[in-house]
């Protein structure tokens, strides 16, 4: 069932406006790779283009090392999930499941038994009979999914499939995907602008920005290890302090802190996610800083310093500590990065 | 600084004073509009005898009805069904291709069709036949099909209309997804477009049914006499004089049956959206 993705130089243009460029990226066959981006990032086009519902400006789409151009949507093997279910409405649930079978021409009988298969699979065989109007929001969606799925399809492409779900109802769809992916392992191409939902569902996530890929790897590399700035912006970094390699070591108001190996010596910005710094008694840090705000995101504290020190002007360093902190405002503490090294980039 | 809410005077209201009871009083009033026209019709229908001022008949009958029991009415019936059903068979797909390319043209080309699609609301239909019943004569079109051709034109606005708003909340995403699940273009107008449109082409197809099956001048001038409709009896009735029941019975032939059809249209969508 799976099939291995490839967009090789793909560019799309509308007019004048350049919505995808020279876009390379490889999904292997039964992985789940993320395309995370803001709004109008070209996420979904890239997609559209796959499902060969759109036509690139120039470079190419290969499905196991065949090239896609000419090939109409429906001989491609892929399946497409819409941010709306969509399911149609003069339909009722099973033969909503049921329409890739009858499609081929299959009896209604036996496509009905096929589609049965595939609603146990997201547990609504109960519910194969009724009207697709009649279901709540998180069960279109699991229609949908199973809808699609029945297709049999070389490779799942999801377009923001669960942003209109509540977190509760996304978390069980989270759930379900999982459930799919051990039963049937498909390749899984997901548009996002959830960098949970990415982090949750994806082996890998590809950054989108502007119509480039600004980064594709493993979900901890793109949070730990970002390629830019902005990379470290869109997976929700908080942390970039100016400074300076030099010998390995980044020197700021964060003090020195050693980064990857390779880095040249030179200006670098050195981003630290705000779960890798931890508060320590002054003195035992890298740098001390000010508390200057503190922000309860529910489980999660974020505590905003005011660094200065030696090494540079001062900055803003962001700390997500787990439950409440036992620092008040104004307060200075030391900072200590939990690995005691760093990350650094250059842009 | 920020502005606070103030509650709406009266003025600002939009909503209709009075409430539930206001708004019950003004639909019936408007239901009495549309049905009191009626009245008379009925109560002539059954008449037997109605003389001024008495404001009820002073004996009924139906020989109105019975008078309808004819080999001329039924071939009237008949001919206003064909009639009714060929300009609707042909004005609904030209509605919907015409709504078609309203929506899908560019802005300019696309305003041109609409406009074009809307015209013959702005001919006279008098006019319009006036001008054509002499080019169908050269062209030795038959009586039928010439009724049927420049009905088409006249009912072309009604279906176009309908398809133009149909079209304006539909999603074309249903037809990606269907392509996507692996449906042929056809296969997609097949099982998706048409189903989804459905109701529109209904309301289209009734629309133009009722101009073939009410018209009278069109059919008159371009027919020649030889195409005998329902309308074509009632007008002759109606010009006699003493001929009231017959008439009344003639009026009801023609306006019951597109009821029973609104009727047939109307109350299940309205019981599935209940559902």
């Amino acid at each position: 069932m799976s099939s291995r993705l490839e967009f090789r130089g793909l560019s799309r243009a509308f007019g004048q406006a350049e919505v995808l460029h020279e876009v390379s990226l490889t999904v292997e066959p039964s992985r789940c790779v993320a395309l995370l981006g803001a709004s109008g990032s070209g996420k979904s086009t890239l997609l559209r283009i796959a499902a060969g519902l759109d036509d690139p400006s120039s470079g190419q789409v290969l499905v196991d090392g065949s090239d896609l151009d000419g090939v109409p949507s429906e001989e491609r093997g892929l399946a497409l999930v819409f941010q709306k279910p969509l399911l149609f409405p003069h339909l009722n649930v099973v033969d909503n499941v049921a329409f890739s079978a009858r499609m081929t021409g299959q009896s209604r009988k036996a496509a009905r038994r096929h589609a049965m298969a595939y609603l146990e699979l997201v547990h609504l065989s109960d519910l194969a009979r009724r009207s697709a109007g009649c279901l709540s929001g998180g069960q279109e969606q699991r229609v949908a999914l199973a809808r699609a799925l029945a297709r049999n399809p070389r490779i799942l492409l999801l377009d923001e499939p669960f942003s209109s779900l509540d977190s509760r109802l996304r978390d069980d769809m989270y759930s379900l995907v999982e459930d799919i992916r051990a039963e049937l392992a498909p390749t899984i191409v997901l548009v996002t602008h959830d960098r949970r939902e990415a982090s949750i569902l994806a082996d890998s996530i590809a950054v989108l920005d502007e119509g480039r890929i600004l980064q594709h790897g493993p979900v901890a590399q793109l949070h730990y290890q970002p390629a830019t700035l902005a990379v470290n912006r869109i997976l929700g970094g908080l942390n970039a302090l100016s400074g300076r390699v030099t010998g390995g070591i980044h020197q700021s108001v964060f003090g020195r802190v050693p980064v990857q190996p390779g880095m040249v010596d030179g200006p670098a910005f050195l981003v630290m996610r705000q779960e890798a710094i931890r508060i320590v008694v002054t003195g035992e840090g890298t740098a001390v800083g000010s508390v200057t705000g503190l922000k309860s995101l529910g489980a999660h504290t974020l505590v905003r310093t005011e660094v200065t020190g030696d090494h540079g002007p001062s900055g803003t360093l962001t700390i997500d500590v787990a439950g409440e902190p036992d620092v008040t405002m104004g307060q200075v503490v030391g900072l200590k990065p939990v690995n005691d090294s760093g990350w650094a980039v250059t842009r | 600084m920020i502005p606070t809410l103030q509650p709406a005077s009266a003025s600002m209201r939009r909503t209709l004073p009075g409430g539930t009871p206001m708004r019950m009083v003004l639909g019936l009033l408007l239901v009495g509009w549309i049905l009191l026209p009626l009245v008379p019709v009925l109560l002539w229908s059954v008449a037997g005898s109605w003389f001024a001022p008495a404001v009820l008949p002073s004996s009924y009958s139906l020989q109105g009805f019975s008078a309808l029991a004819t080999a001329d009415a039924a071939r009237a019936a008949a001919s206003s069904l064909c009639l009714g059903a060929g300009v609707a068979v042909t004005a609904t797909p030209l509605g919907y291709l015409g709504a078609i390319a309203a929506r899908e043209l560019p802005a300019l080309p696309g305003r041109v069709v609409e406009l074009v699609l809307l015209a013959p609301l702005a001919i006279p239909p008098f006019a319009l036949v006036m001008g054509v019943n002499v080019a169908l004569l050269r062209l030795s079109t038959p009586p039928f099909a010439g009724v049927v051709l420049v009905l088409a034109v006249t009912a072309l606005p009604y279906t176009a209309f309908m398809f133009r708003s149909a079209l304006a909340t539909y999603d074309h995403r249903f037809e990606e997804v269907a392509r996507s699940l692996g449906a042929t273009t056809s296969q997609t107008a097949r099982h998706v477009r048409l189903p989804l449109l459905a109701g529109a082409t209904a309301r289209a197809f009734f629309l133009a049914f009722l101009v073939g099956w009410g018209d009278y001048i069109t059919t008159l001038l371009i027919g020649g006499g030889q195409l005998l409709t329902l309308p074509m009896l009632l007008g002759s009735a109606a010009s006699a004089t003493g001929n009231e029941q017959l008439t009344a019975a003639l009026s009801l032939a023609i306006i019951v049956p597109p009821l029973v059809l609104l009727a047939a249209l109307t109350l299940p969508a309205s019981r599935n959206r209940r559902k």
